[in-house]
């Protein structure tokens, strides 16, 4: 189930309980819980580099409610490119940086998975 | 006056559970139906039969009318219980059950249809000379005009769906520029959970307290009020904390609000456990809408009141008595109730999805908790991230405070993120302890959720803990435990 090891956190001596599944491990600590992912397999996650502005990515699996931009648009920071709705909600994701579309890899009413490559930009470069 | 042996269940998780506990404690069967995604669930398990009623889509399970019926009508159901959410506050549902012989637990088809169309609510309650927000609503009315009106209301103003609840289908728009925008996403919202595109507008009042009255309409036409609920602690419309009574309302201002709530429900003939919903501001109260339906947060009102609302309803919908006696629902003592998401609160509440690992719910004197999972289920990606509720009780709000953060301590919960984090931080922000905050709470005080920051020391744990932890196969519960020795049901 869970395993019990003694540690040394935030100053004082307690138990952390701890549980691995998968890559992750899961760890509940002085009245918290955390979870942290194996460095060693993290890269067969995806292939987006931190930071990237350039690829909007579906952040869950989901229904694409409503593509707002078409390729050859001129976007600015913040700007709604797609509307999707997961778990009930609908979520907008929006320009991380002023840019032009480059490609819509997407369509109204379809079905996205996770990490899923929705629209790329052409970000300006100052 | 009617008997049920058997009541069907048409809704999941939690409040699922929470159901058939009500029908044991009250000696009759359960049928919960089910779609394909949940048969790994605790309300699976512990329903005494299960139907699967179809696919995973809500779509084409949990809000397909006639899946539902013919459902509860195979396993010879005399009543269906809603719950909350999904065909609750559906009239057509409700006329569907009764029309196949089979009794609706809630409100008539009529109520809903009445309070469901939120302009029609907001009519009746003028009519009945109860304050509302002003604002426009209007048939068949075009986005120019809506947007004419948004500006005439004058900015901030609130664009909700005609068929909305529980926070779905509603957009705050601060300026003009946002309006078309805001206008369609809720027009989307609408027509995609409700089938209803219909939108009107209201002022939104930014600096509201939104406190609402549990009311109940028992079988001889006697309408309680069950006292009020403050749930200022939103998130994007959604309730995250709520707690009976509410924190900070003069008992003078209470006693107006509870009398208004009397009238709304007396006008409409209500019958069973209904919501009005109010926005205070300012020492003034406006009607916001009403629900009829059982909330998420009435364990609140249970814990307060010493009463239980689902049995209440239960023997309601069979004409029998609540064995309330008005004098002696007297509130005592102070309850709070956290909504568990699966979500990362670092990115904004996004939801959390994945088998679940070990969990640990603290149970004690003055605790409670409603779950839909057990280890080795999953939260998966076709429902409300909505996973439990922990409910405390003490003697003062203080006393509740406190305790609610020490049982959330000492919640675990492995295999998906939850908001747990993030509730503690609620917990312990000034202006909540005070008990003076509106709804605008969250927008204000953590608009996206925590924030990361560097922890080293955090890190080093990790990095230590990776290598001295093994892997864990995950059992599923329902096939590592076995079905109950006392399990007769059957499944298909």
């Amino acid at each position: 189930m869970f395993q019990k090891i003694e540690v040394e956190f935030r100053g004082q001596k307690q138990w952390a309980l701890c549980q691995k599944m998968g890559d992750t491990l899961w760890v509940h600590v002085g009245g918290r819980t955390y979870h942290f992912t194996d460095p060693s397999k993290r890269s067969r996650s995806s292939s987006k580099s931190a930071g990237d502005a350039s690829q909007i990515l579906a952040p869950m699996p989901g229904k694409i409610m409503k593509v707002l931009v078409e390729a050859g648009q001129s976007v600015s920071q913040g700007q709604t490119l797609v509307a999707m709705e997961a778990m009930k909600m609908e979520y907008n994701l929006k320009a991380e940086a002023d840019g032009e579309v480059a490609e819509v890899r997407v369509r109204s009413d379809e079905q996205v998975q996770k990490d899923q490559l929705l629209v790329r930009l052409n970000i300006q470069q100052d | 006056m009617r008997a049920f042996r058997k009541i069907a269940i048409a809704n999941r998780g939690e409040v699922a559970v929470r159901i058939i506990n009500a029908c044991k404690e009250l000696g009759i069967e359960t049928v919960l139906l089910h779609s394909e995604a949940d048969k790994s669930t605790k309300a699976y398990r512990a329903a005494d039969e299960a139907i699967c009623i179809g696919p995973s889509a809500v779509g084409e399970s949990y809000l397909n009318i006639q899946a539902n019926i013919q459902g509860a009508m195979a396993a010879g159901a005399d009543a269906v219980h809603p719950g909350f959410g999904f065909l609750s506050e559906n009239a057509d549902f409700a006329e569907a059950v009764e029309s196949a012989g089979m009794t609706f637990i809630g409100p008539s088809a009529e109520s809903i249809r009445l309070f469901g169309d939120k302009i029609s609510a907001k009519r009746l309650v003028q009519k009945a000379g109860g304050p509302v927000i002003p604002g426009f609503e209007g048939d068949d009315v075009s986005m120019d005009q809506l947007i004419q009106e948004a500006d005439r209301i004058g900015y901030p103003v609130i664009c909700k769906a005609a068929a909305g609840g529980g926070g779905r289908g509603l957009k705050v728009i601060h300026s003009k520029d946002e309006a078309k925008d805001a206008i369609e996403a809720a027009q989307r919202e609408g027509k995609n959970a409700f089938g209803d595109a219909r939108v009107f507008l209201e002022k939104y009042l930014d600096r509201a307290k939104h406190i609402e009255f549990q009311i109940f309409g028992d079988a001889s036409g006697q309408v309680f009020s069950l006292l009020d609920r403050e749930c200022s602690v939103q998130r994007r419309h959604q309730k995250v904390i709520e707690e009976a009574l509410s924190a900070d309302l003069p008992d003078s201002l209470r006693e107006k609000m509870s009398v208004a709530a009397i009238k709304i429900g007396q006008e409409a003939k209500y019958k069973g456990a209904g919501t009005v919903e109010f926005l205070v501001q300012d020492g003034q109260f406006y009607f916001l809408e009403m629900n009829t339906r059982l909330q998420v947060e009435h364990p609140v009102t249970e814990l307060v009141l010493g009463v239980d609302l689902v049995k209440a309803q239960i023997l309601t919908a069979q004409d029998k008595s609540t064995g309330w006696d008005s004098s002696k629902l007297v509130p005592r003592g102070h309850s709070i109730e956290c909504r568990i998401y699966a979500e990362d609160s670092y990115q904004n509440g996004l939801p959390s999805t994945g088998p679940l690992g070990y969990m640990a719910w603290p149970y004690g004197p003055g605790r409670r908790f409603e779950v839909g999972f057990e280890t080795g289920d999953a939260i998966t990606e076709y429902y409300d991230s909505m996973m439990a509720k922990v409910i405390v009780w003490d003697e003062s709000r203080p006393r509740a405070i406190e305790k609610m953060r020490e049982v959330l301590k000492q919640t675990v919960v492995f295999g998906v993120q939850t908001n747990i984090g993030y509730l503690l931080e609620i917990l312990s922000h000034e202006e909540f302890v005070m008990g003076t905050m509106t709804t605008k709470f969250i927008e204000t005080y953590f608009p996206t959720g925590l924030t990361k920051t560097e922890d080293p020391e955090l890190d080093e744990l990790g990095e230590s803990l990776m290598p001295q932890v093994g892997p864990t196969k995950v059992l599923n519960p329902a096939g590592s435990s076995g079905p109950s020795p006392f399990y007769h049901g059957w499944r298909i």
